[in-house]
């Protein structure tokens, strides 16, 4: 299962390489207009031109940046947001950790993805109401999980000894949970960026994204809104390449954090 | 003789704590209703902007002319209620929701509760039948996979699975529409049924409508299935380390034996509390799928709206989807009930 880890970290690693180098792989911007409408791939155009006469595989180039950037800003975020509130919650306990609990508890029952679009609805359609949208709606449960994680760590017996010695509560927090949380913490931040990226492909999909941002998600919408489509050879050079881009990263993402989690939770080792 | 009456009494307890388990979940439900209803009620009315505001030209960074003075703008917000506290538009809201009235859609002119009624029979069927056959697959294989454990069947398994769900729902139903309904014409374009088979007898229609389902049943399962495979192999794998099933291999029970009598009824527990969990998932699936197939449910209606931003429609569909997703899981909860003697102890 590690070998799958190990296809996952290189394929996301060549993504990251490929999100860097952008302007040197892609011939042209993703928002020129340097061909006709529709053309077929050619010698100019690898994958094409779109209905405007942009070049897809440019805007396929450099779509790697959008979802990797939401990725990251998104999991990073809503990872240190949850760790904060999800460590005082359990480090504290009693109102604080049961007031958290009982919003968290509900707000999980509230199907996201209809109230995601009723609040995106409401504001201008850019790529920052994409990632705070998704950012409000994954912190919760990075907090749940650290809370439980800090739940059993609390009983350690070495914690009590340091608070006897005299250790303030943020010290015992910043000190000795953190670095206990870190390896938790690591393997979120790999899960909540594949969350990320497939949520905002998704909403891109459904219509809330922003149009000029050719993010992958973005581009398989423009696709699909081209009447024949599916009738057309179009799909292979249009449709096909963004979905399976979304599909390789997801892919990649799923298979290096499962690897992670492996190495860094041995329970999880003798099980699997 | 007092031996029987302790039992009795055990009885009573024990039905009795079933029942104000169910209590207590009642009540975070009905808490959660009462969280929703008020997103719904204020978020129209905290975002900025009403739809008077953009016609007068007052508040509103819009360059259009004003159409309207603020004299006019006054009258038609007492007519529209809006000069009222909050607290009285509240309870006007409600007393709304309480006959029925969810509003009236700008862009489809028809009431909201009207249209949702039309679509909610089409989403109850596609996303009931989803869930079903994915939990009852995603067990079956998961529990297929802990009896294999170790072995390359294992391995292949849970690697197709997590495969599966690396491809984004939209695109693994684009997919089948593509290659199975425009290439192949195996199943229809759209919709749910087709026009001229309306006069047809019962018996032709049922297979007409199971012909236009299976597509969007086929996606949304496939997009759910691999949640409920780990989750059961996890359970399994969890269970099958207890001493009990030791004790039980010990006493030369048979391996199949063991996985249906001892550790599927213990694994399933923590499977049913995933499902009703993930139920708001299935909510996303469904909106993604129907937009896909072109499907006349919740999921379609709700595109739709956002497509038009009909802010009414939207939020009509998330008070309802919401309101379906508490009552699957409060049905769930009769169904954890049911399964689990240990309840009484939370």
């Amino acid at each position: 299962m590690s070998k799958l880890g190990l296809i996952g970290g290189i394929i996301l690693a060549l993504f990251c390489l490929i999100a860097l180098l952008a302007p040197i792989i892609a011939f042209y911007s993703p928002h020129d207009f340097v061909g006709m409408p529709l053309e077929e791939p050619s010698s100019q155009h690898w994958l094409g031109t779109d209905g405007a006469g942009q070049d897809i595989f440019s805007q396929l180039v450099y779509g790697t940046r959008v979802s990797l950037m939401v990725g990251i800003i998104v999991s990073l975020v809503s990872t240190v947001l949850g760790a904060l509130l999800g460590l005082i919650a359990g480090f504290y306990g009693k109102w604080v950790d049961r007031s958290l609990m009982r919003f968290l508890d509900i707000f999980l029952t509230i199907p996201h993805l209809p109230l995601m679009l009723l609040l995106a609805a409401y504001f201008p359609p850019v790529l920052t109401t994409t990632i705070i949208v998704l950012t409000l709606f994954s912190w919760p449960m990075e907090a749940k999980l650290v809370r439980a994680q800090v739940l059993s760590l609390k009983k350690r017996e070495y914690l009590e000894a340091a608070r006897l010695a005299g250790a303030k509560d943020y010290y015992l927090m910043y000190r000795y949970l953190l670095p206990e949380l870190s390896p938790l913490l690591f393997s979120q931040v790999i899960l909540r960026s594949s969350w990320a990226i497939l949520a905002e492909s998704g909403l891109a999909f459904l219509g809330l994204g922003d149009p000029t941002v050719k993010s992958w998600g973005m581009i398989l919408k423009q696709a699909l809104s081209y009447e024949a489509i599916y009738f057309t050879p179009t799909w292979q050079w249009w449709l096909l390449p963004p979905g399976l881009c979304i599909t390789l990263l997801i892919f990649a993402f799923t298979f290096l954090g499962y690897a992670l989690e492996e190495r860094f939770n041995p329970t999880l080792k003798e099980a699997a | 003789m007092s031996c029987v009456k302790e039992g009795q009494q055990e009885q009573r307890r024990k039905r009795l704590s079933k029942l104000s388990y169910l209590q207590g979940r009642g009540l975070e439900y009905l808490l959660t209703i009462s969280v929703i209803l008020g997103l719904n009620f204020l978020l129209p009315r905290l975002m900025p902007g009403d739809p008077f505001s953009y016609l007068s030209g007052i508040g509103s960074s819009s360059d259009l002319a004003a159409t309207m003075d603020a004299k006019s703008e006054a009258i038609l917000r007492a007519y529209y209620g809006l000069d009222q506290p909050w607290l009285q538009q509240f309870f006007h809201y409600l007393s709304n929701l309480v006959q029925g009235n969810l509003g009236y859609a700008y862009y489809f002119k028809a009431p909201v509760a009207q249209l949702i009624a039309e679509r909610l029979p089409w989403s109850l069927l596609l996303v009931v039948s989803s869930i079903l056959l994915a939990s009852l697959l995603g067990i079956a294989m998961g529990v297929f996979s802990a009896w294999k454990r170790g072995t390359a069947w294992d391995t292949g398994c849970w690697a197709v699975f997590l495969s599966l769900r690396a491809i984004p729902t939209f695109f693994l139903g684009t997919l089948l529409l593509l290659f199975l309904s425009f290439h192949s014409n195996l199943f229809p374009l759209f919709g749910a049924y087709s026009i001229e088979q309306l006069g047809s007898s019962w018996l032709v229609r049922l297979k007409d409508i199971l012909w236009h389902l299976t597509l969007p049943v086929t996606t949304l399962t496939l997009a759910e299935i691999t949640a409920k495979y780990l989750l059961t192999r996890g359970a399994m794998l969890d269970t099958l380390e207890e001493d009990y099933i030791t004790f039980a291999r010990a006493r030369g029970m048979e391996e199949e034996q063991i996985m249906y009598k001892h550790a599927l009824p213990n694994a399933l527990l923590p499977v049913v509390t995933q499902i009703a969990l993930r139920l708001g998932m299935a909510a996303a699936g469904m909106i993604y799928v129907e937009t896909i197939f072109g499907y006349p449910g919740m999921g379609k209606l709700m595109q739709d709206a956002l497509a038009v931003r009909d802010f009414q429609v939207l939020q009509g569909t998330f008070l309802i989807t919401s309101v379906m997703v508490l009552a699957l899981n409060f049905l769930l909860d009769l169904c954890y009930v049911y399964l689990d003697p240990r309840v009484e102890v939370r």
